[in-house]
């Protein structure tokens, strides 16, 4: 779950700058009501998104096409939904019919949807797990909230590989092709991920107390990367981004 | 905070001092009745098969796990609560058998810091401590090192590290050669025989225990004994 | 079961997070030092349960465990679920920032709910000895819990709709709870076989994830 470069030192990103962008970003066009604004919040992170992929010396996150490609499809299931309920009202005396109003309506909510997650993709992507508890904290979430998240992030590593090795060994038994022998199965690998969690938790929860953390203090530290101020280059187009939102979303 | 909290260690008396320690899990005795002195300087070995209780009772005496019987003293201080153990903590100091336990990272420094700061050292002289025991161990090359991408070996340096980073008067270590080739093993037994506090090791490598101890303890089942008595 | 971004209007959104930070202030009252560790754990399983994907006809679901967190966390399960849905949004892209109170109260509450309710009869159930009526009776609750949870977590989400929308989003209620019932059913099954693992196979696991959560 590293972020390792060539060199295998950890890439000290800017965790906590790219999560307020991506909160506040989101927050923002989560405001927006109208279909002019929202079209041109959506051009932005259309324009954003497109230079994290094409032009990724701009000092954006780089980005896939493919991953962008994959999360878009995805979404916009729900979309088809709204599309197929929203616009549509019944009368008794006209059956269906097409209202414009409501289709409006239906294309805010689509191209608000659409902005959001591609905003949140943009800032998102490869956000390095290890530093998230203290960009949390920096968020000013309270340290015991914290901890909670530093000690899930450590327990997913283990628990995602017991979850990969469990499946195989449980495969490797015969495979289970009723539902309710395969829904068993996944009883049974809930309550061995639990058992196994629970044993690896209490180990690092006395690792730190050993290591001198008070879990009764409120003030303990946490590791963290994010103490770097950004490079000035990236500086200037993540406050560009958000300057162009705020003009796009607010200024018309 | 932490800072004041690190009292003044008297000079005389047992560094840590065990009584009558007994541990119950689901309905089995891992400890029975026992009882143990560790003094300044020495280094005491207790070798024991896997699952005789050695990690059990290197935990009780860091007040990391409950007991159901028996009085704990480090440092010729009464420790029952908690809050009696936090206080001590890092004079006495604990290597847990798996680096991967202990290890918090992201990089070799941050991870060596991670102790002292939560002890109230202030951040200059928390980076200080660490680049000293890097330089003391011959591993400042790790320094910016993700401790993910570090070999076997490199980890249980570091662990060492980070647990050498608190200044210990005493130090208890859980299988310190376990999973180390032969070269590796040897030169983490030269790295230990060169520290200048009291060890604690539990163990079950004759080279380690051999090398190092200056006293021999064996656990079997839950009881401690002198290794004349067993062997 | 995740609402996505865009959807809700703002003043929705915003009540729904105080709502929300309520809850886990609440939470996080019961959530003492000791239970740290077996919370991370159900955060996790939480996390790896939204991986998993069973395919029912020609879709699938993913498991919610919602219900199943409510019986074992009570209201611990609202920060418990706010580092889940944070991480969900971080590391799949699940639902959103925007939307995240909103989200964190549609699952939090009914299960916190069904959980003050049921996890003091859960509890009371592991000290008494343990036949194959109470084992029954166990799987049965945890069930049920799952079901009104997620039920709960149906309706909530209508709720909001209506309250962001009014009666434009009626058809798209339908359709959405509609499409959720398969999920409901098989959270519902694959919640009460792991009550029943976990009083069978690992009871002393099960006594420590429901003891009485000491006030701090």
């Amino acid at each position: 779950m590293f972020d390792v470069s060539a060199s295998g030192s950890v890439v000290k990103a800017d965790e906590r700058a790219r999560l307020w962008m991506a909160i506040l970003g989101s927050v923002l066009i989560a405001s927006m009501r109208d279909f002019e604004s929202t079209l041109a919040a959506f051009l932005v992170t259309l324009i954003v998104a497109c230079t994290a992929i094409f032009a990724p010396k701009m000092s954006l996150p780089p980005l896939r096409v493919g991953r962008v490609g994959r999360r878009l499809l995805q979404i916009n299931l729900l979309s088809i939904f709204i599309w197929l309920t929203l616009p549509w009202g019944w009368t008794v005396s006209q059956g269906w019919s097409w209202q414009p109003e409501m289709a409006t309506q239906a294309a805010v909510v689509t191209l608000r949807l659409n902005a959001i997650v591609l905003w949140c993709l943009v800032w998102l992507s490869q956000m390095e797990p290890q530093v998230l508890a203290s960009s949390f904290r920096a968020l000013g979430a309270p340290a015991r909230l914290a901890l909670l998240l530093y000690l899930t992030l450590r327990l997913l590593e283990t628990l995602t590989s017991s979850r990969k090795r469990l499946q195989r060994a449980m495969r490797a038994r015969g495979s289970a092709y009723s539902l309710l022998r395969r829904l068993q199965g996944i009883a049974q690998l809930l309550v061995l991920l639990i058992a196994e969690g629970v044993r690896r938790a209490d180990i690092f929860v006395a690792a730190l107390r050993a290591r001198g953390l008070d879990l009764q203090s409120t003030h303990f530290y946490l590791p963290s990367s994010v103490s770097r101020p950004l490079p000035w280059r990236q500086r200037w187009t993540f406050t560009a981004a958000i300057v162009l939102l705020l003009v796009a979303g607010w200024g018309l | 905070m932490g800072v004041q909290a690190r009292e003044v260690i008297p000079e005389h008396g047992p560094l840590l001092q065990i009584k009558g320690l007994s541990v119950r899990r689901q309905n089995h005795d891992v400890l029975h009745a026992i009882s143990l002195e560790i003094h300044s300087g020495e280094r005491v070995s207790i070798e024991g098969a896997i699952g005789s209780g050695k990690s059990t009772l290197l935990w009780a005496a860091m007040g990391l796990i409950e007991r159901q019987a028996g009085e704990i003293q480090i440092f010729s201080k009464p420790c029952v609560t908690e809050p009696d153990f936090a206080r001590v903590r890092g004079q006495i100091a604990l290597m847990f058998q798996d680096p991967d336990d202990q290890l918090i990272g992201p990089t070799v420094l941050e991870d060596l810091e991670f102790g002292p700061l939560n002890l109230g050292v202030d951040r200059r002289q928390s980076r200080d401590r660490a680049r000293q025991v890097l330089s003391q161990l011959g591993i400042e090359s790790l320094a910016e090192r993700a401790v993910g991408t570090l070999s076997g070996g490199q980890k249980r340096l570091v662990a060492l590290a980070g647990v050498m980073a608190l200044e210990p008067r005493l130090l208890l270590l859980d299988e310190p050669t376990a999973s180390l080739d032969r070269a590796a093993a040897e030169g983490m037994v030269e790295v230990l025989a060169s520290l200048p506090c009291a060890l604690v090791l539990a163990s079950h490598d004759p080279l380690c225990i051999e090398a190092l101890s200056t006293r021999r303890l064996t656990l079997r089942e839950g009881v401690l004994g002198s290794r004349s008595l067993t062997g | 079961m995740h609402l996505s971004e865009g959807v809700l209007e703002w003043p929705v959104l915003a009540s729904a997070a105080a709502l929300s930070t309520f809850g886990v202030g609440l939470g996080m009252r019961t959530l003492s030092q000791d239970r740290l560790p077996t919370a991370a754990v159900l955060t996790a399983v939480f996390f790896v349960g939204g991986t998993v994907h069973i395919p029912i006809g020609i879709g699938s679901v993913h498991l919610v465990l919602t219900g199943l967190l409510g019986v074992l966390l009570g209201w611990a399960i609202f920060p418990v679920l706010l580092i889940g849905l944070f991480l969900q949004v971080l590391l799949l892209s699940f639902g959103g920032f925007a939307v995240l109170g909103a989200n964190l109260l549609v699952l939090a509450l009914p299960a916190a709910l069904v959980g003050a309710l049921l996890r003091p009869v859960l509890r009371s159930m592991m000290t008494v000895n343990r036949t194959s009526v109470s084992l029954r009776t166990a799987m049965g609750l945890g069930g049920v819990s799952a079901a009104l949870s997620i039920g709960g977590s149906i309706l909530l989400v209508a709720l909001l709709l209506w309250w962001s929308g009014g009666e434009q989003w009626l058809s798209l209620m339908y359709v959405l709870s509609v499409a959720h019932l398969p999920a409901l059913l098989i959270d519902a099954a694959v919640t009460a076989l792991t009550i029943g693992t976990l009083f069978r196979a690992a009871p002393d696991l099960c006594q420590r994830l429901l003891e009485t959560p000491e006030h701090v």
